[in-house]
């Protein structure tokens, strides 16, 4: 049974929110990976036709 | 710089490392190759568009064009008035799939003599435009570029190879109002007109009169008199009406006495053919004989409302109007 953190377990509230901090930035990366992903696809959607008038600068 | 490239279709000549592309938007270094996204996937097209509405006042004449537009744009103007395609990517907006055939094809069946790269930027999707310009000359079908010219020698004069006409947008003649406004600068847009002249396209000169920023009388009588002397008096040169927008969203529309103003200007630095859009200016968009001072060619909005062309000339004096009118 899980334990609520109470109003002063300061130890708790900590770890509890540093545990909310994570899976936020674990659900914003993955929502940024599925944006990006998603423009990849998009852009790959397009037709890919060589430019001219460039060079290489190796 | 390993596998980096260099792209040299404009002034900016961009130098992009694997996966990063251009200020323009549309061009991508991918594995060492610079792509274009955008080609045959405009965003706008446009079946039949008063060629007017270019504008372009001495080519074909109450003719109907095919316009078509991709996203990007290697300028980034604060006044855009096509912001919504010019300043995104082309994942975000979907795309029609359009090949040069059928720009051509719907062209044909829309009874249009000519085919306009308008809207954003003929340049950034260069090789669609020249691609499409090459098939419909193949069809007895012109073309339009609507442009701001910012955009490398040689390159221009591959485009020019099949482009009959063009209407160059002159921000300014200031180079710091291109920098400041535009992100770019003048010098390169000066030697496109020049060049496109050179070439033999019909070339029609666009400037947008932005309120306190570029409505310097002095200033337009230096454009005139450039205009006058590097393309010749008879370039036709448009006066446009500012509107609020994009990120110049503070400053008033222009108004109709500053372009009236603009129009006597230019006639007093000796061009012959001055006209005023965007508002309706009486006689603003009237094709009138430099030399009889009657009217050629009347016009309300992009209506013509009265043709007195014969053979390219003057129906009351026979004067030569410059142009292409067949």
């Amino acid at each position: 049974m899980s334990k609520k953190p109470e109003a002063g377990d300061r130890r708790e509230a900590g770890r509890v929110s540093r545990r909310g901090f994570a899976g936020s930035l674990m659900a914003g990366l993955a929502l940024m990976a599925a944006g990006i992903k998603g423009r990849l696809k998009l852009a790959k959607k397009a037709a890919l036709k060589e430019a001219d008038y460039y060079e290489r600068m190796d | 710089m390993s596998g980096w490239v260099k792209c040299k279709l404009c002034p900016r000549e961009c130098q992009l490392p694997p996966g990063h592309r251009g200020d323009c938007r549309v061009r991508i270094n991918y594995e060492g190759r610079l792509i274009s996204l955008v080609y045959g996937k405009p965003v706008s097209a446009n079946a039949r568009d008063p060629v007017e509405k270019k504008p372009v006042y001495h080519f074909l004449p109450g003719t109907r064009c095919v316009s078509i537009a991709t996203v990007g744009c290697n300028l980034h103007c604060k006044f855009c008035q096509n912001h919504t395609i010019s300043q995104v990517n082309p994942e975000d907006l979907e795309p029609f799939d359009l090949p040069p055939e059928q720009v051509v094809a719907a062209a044909r069946r829309h009874q249009c003599p000519s085919i306009a790269y308008t809207y954003s930027e003929p340049i950034v999707f260069f090789e669609y435009t020249r691609d499409t310009q090459a098939l419909a000359h193949q069809q007895g079908i012109k073309n339009i570029l609507v442009t701001a010219g910012y955009i490398n020698e040689a390159p221009l004069i591959e485009l020019c190879r099949h482009a009959d006409a063009a209407n160059l947008d002159l921000k300014a003649f200031s180079n710091d109002y291109y920098r400041e406004l535009c992100a770019g600068t003048l010098e390169p847009v000066l030697k496109a007109l020049e060049l496109m002249v050179r070439l033999g396209v019909w070339v029609e000169v666009t400037n947008l009169i932005v309120p306190t920023l570029n409505d310097d009388m002095e200033m337009i009588s230096r454009m005139c008199d450039w205009i006058a002397e590097k393309l010749g008096p008879e370039v036709p040169l448009h006066f446009s009406r500012f509107s609020p927008m994009y990120q110049l969203t503070q400053l008033p529309p222009t108004p109709a006495d500053t372009l009236v103003r603009a129009r006597e200007t230019a006639l007093s630095r000796g061009l012959k053919h001055v006209y005023v859009g965007n508002i309706l200016v009486p006689g603003g968009g009237d094709t009138i004989c430099p030399d009889c001072g009657k009217i050629v060619i009347a016009r309300r909005g992009y209506a013509i409302t009265a043709m007195k062309l014969e053979d390219g000339a003057c129906g009351s004096c026979g004067r030569k109007i410059a142009g292409v009118w067949k």
